[in-house]
């Protein structure tokens, strides 16, 4: 019950309880029929929000996730179909990642640039790159490599589960890890708390931060990768918008805006409100595009609710 | 005795500015000495050259008797110098042991894997903050919630422990309500009591000074203006020299005048 009342992330916990139980009862077996795919999409979206949330408790925003999860898994069906097998188009990608994240930190740091504005640079950067190479069609895998062993692995499905969710199960739960009880960790949230106070006691800020944006830009490309795994295409539109819904997430979740606190658990659970809200829509045969409505009305009204009841709903 | 930091003739330029010309400091082992002068006096610039922000742009530091230049804090550091800035560099949102070894953490074995020993630091630092005189219950607890008198002590318990002989402390009362400041001055005495530690105090208020201090220095427009021990000085002459000597009378005369 703790984990309810006077923490961070109460109010995304509460949302997320409340909302299953009411949509289960509203929708009732469509919903749990549905599960599955709603499972699937709070992975994908939970892996690049996990990100986002070191990157935002870091002190810094990355708004280009969205097209790097949609550039970075092109690179990789493209790498596919360019037939150097799975294993080295995984590989590759995740490298392109990297190094995107690096370019990221790199200018924020270096060149004491906003990361606000050096990602939002990026976000047109990489999706015009999506847009001009797709032209507005899907680049798809080939249906001979579809069945192949790391395909299955990252986007197929075993007891009705998709593989998302172990995968992403996985990666919360280390990068809780990390954020709790590692130096790495500690680190992120000193720089994100007061970057004056980390320098001054010998924290290697920049290093802290570049190592932030990797960390965002390797799992949005990587959640792009299972995406593009399970779909076996990727188009111009994937992932639009994508940086907005992680961003909220993130905040819903209860990390602090400016940095210095929150969790990376908070903001899954951010994600699983917001795509619990999708689905229930969707089931309840509303139009898809009230989705944005109701996105942003959850996002005000939720942080609204913590500034109103801060006892129940922020640390004390 | 032997002087634990001496600084001759220090004369520091920036461009036209001479904001220290000439100024002498000599500190005593286990001493507290009040560094004391307005806005604008030098004891900013003074202090950040003896913690290796800046050089001098000439004179002479010793620290222990051996000649110094420091080119960054670092060097400052390892010599035993220690400075509490007055914004403390503590992160609000954090917890107190996680502030305390902030940058230097502590970590199970093997260190490779960067896994941080929570009860350790916990530990570490509770003993630490005790020793000069806060005893909080939770280690874990954000320095946000701790008031102003047990932040400056959580900052002073950090330098000392981190391996500073010489503490400097920038103005440690001057954001601070009556009741912290004298919490922080009581700080200050127990430090002095375990006897191996001088401390630089900065302040421009002089009772603080007057209640702690065993020796002073005034420093004036980067010039210093008077020194001495505690027993040289009655209270009537530091308030003097505080608020500028001869200017105060010109100040009195100007006002009188107008008020005529």
């Amino acid at each position: 019950m703790r984990v309810l009342t006077a923490r961070r992330e109460s109010i995304a916990a509460l949302s997320v309880v409340l909302l299953f139980a009411l949509l289960a009862v509203l929708i009732g077996v469509a919903w749990f029929n549905n599960l599955p795919s709603l499972l699937r999409d709070i992975s994908w979206l939970g892996i690049v929000a996990i990100g986002q949330a070191v990157v935002i408790i870091s002190g810094e925003f990355d708004l280009s996730v969205g097209s790097v999860y949609a550039f970075v898994s092109m690179i990789f069906v493209m790498l596919l179909n360019a037939d150097i097998g799975p294993l080295p188009a995984l590989l590759l990608a995740l490298l392109l990642a990297a190094l995107i994240g690096y370019v990221n930190g790199i200018l924020t740091w270096r060149l004491q640039l906003p990361s606000l504005l050096v990602t939002l640079g990026f976000l047109f950067v990489y999706r015009g790159l999506v847009e001009y190479v797709t032209g507005g069609y899907a680049l798809v895998i080939p249906d001979e490599i579809r069945g192949s062993f790391w395909l299955q692995l990252l986007g197929g499905k075993s007891l009705g589960l998709h593989h998302a969710v172990p995968i992403c199960a996985f990666i919360l739960a280390a990068f809780t890890f990390v954020m709790a009880r590692t130096r790495f960790g500690s680190h992120i949230y000193a720089v994100g708390g007061d970057a004056t106070a980390a320098l001054a006691t010998g924290v290697p800020v920049g290093w802290v931060k570049i190592r932030a944006f990797m960390i965002s830009a390797v799992l949005a490309g990587f959640a792009g990768i299972i995406t593009a795994s399970n779909l076996s295409s990727v188009s111009t539109t994937t992932a639009t918008a994508m940086e907005f819904e992680a961003i909220a997430a993130t905040i819903i979740g209860g990390c602090a805006l400016l940095g210095g606190a929150g969790t990376v658990w908070g903001a899954f659970l951010g994600v699983a409100t917001l795509l619990a809200l999708k689905h229930g829509l969707i089931l309840q045969g509303i139009n898809i595009f009230a989705y944005q409505i109701v996105l942003g009305l959850a996002l005000v009204g939720l942080v609204a609710i913590r500034g109103v009841f801060p006892k129940m709903f922020a640390p004390h | 005795m032997d002087l634990v930091v001496e600084m001759k003739s220090v004369v520091k330029r920036f461009g036209e500015l001479r904001a220290l010309d000439g100024v002498d400091l000599e500190v005593y082992p286990g001493e507290i000495h009040a560094l004391l002068g307005d806005n604008g006096a030098g004891k900013s610039t003074l202090i950040k050259i003896l913690s290796g922000v800046y050089p001098p742009t000439s004179g002479e530091i010793r620290v222990d008797g051996r000649p110094v230049a420091f080119r960054s804090p670092r060097d400052a550091a390892d010599v035993g110098i220690g400075t509490v800035y007055q914004d403390l560099a503590l992160a609000p949102l954090m917890p107190v042991s996680r502030n305390f070894f902030m940058g230097r953490e502590l970590m199970k074995k093997p260190e490779l894997f960067g896994v941080l020993d929570d009860a350790r630091m916990d530990e570490i630092a509770l003993e630490q903050m005790k020793l000069i005189g806060i005893d909080i219950a939770n280690p874990r607890q954000p320095v946000g919630t701790l008031s102003g008198g047990q932040r400056q002590t959580l900052a002073i318990a950090r330098a000392i422990y981190f391996g500073a002989h010489v503490l400097i402390l920038d103005e440690p009362t001057s954001a601070l309500g009556q009741k912290q400041q004298m919490q922080v001055l009581k700080t200050i005495m127990r430090v002095r009591a375990r006897g191996n530690i001088a401390i630089i105090f900065i302040t421009h208020n002089e009772s603080h000074a007057r209640l702690v201090a065993d020796r002073y220095t005034f420093l004036s427009l980067g010039e210093v203006i008077g020194r001495g021990t505690r027993d040289d000085l009655v209270q009537k002459d530091i308030r003097q020299l505080m608020a500028g000597g001869a200017e105060l009378e010109d100040l009195k005369s100007e006002i009188e005048a107008l008020a005529g």
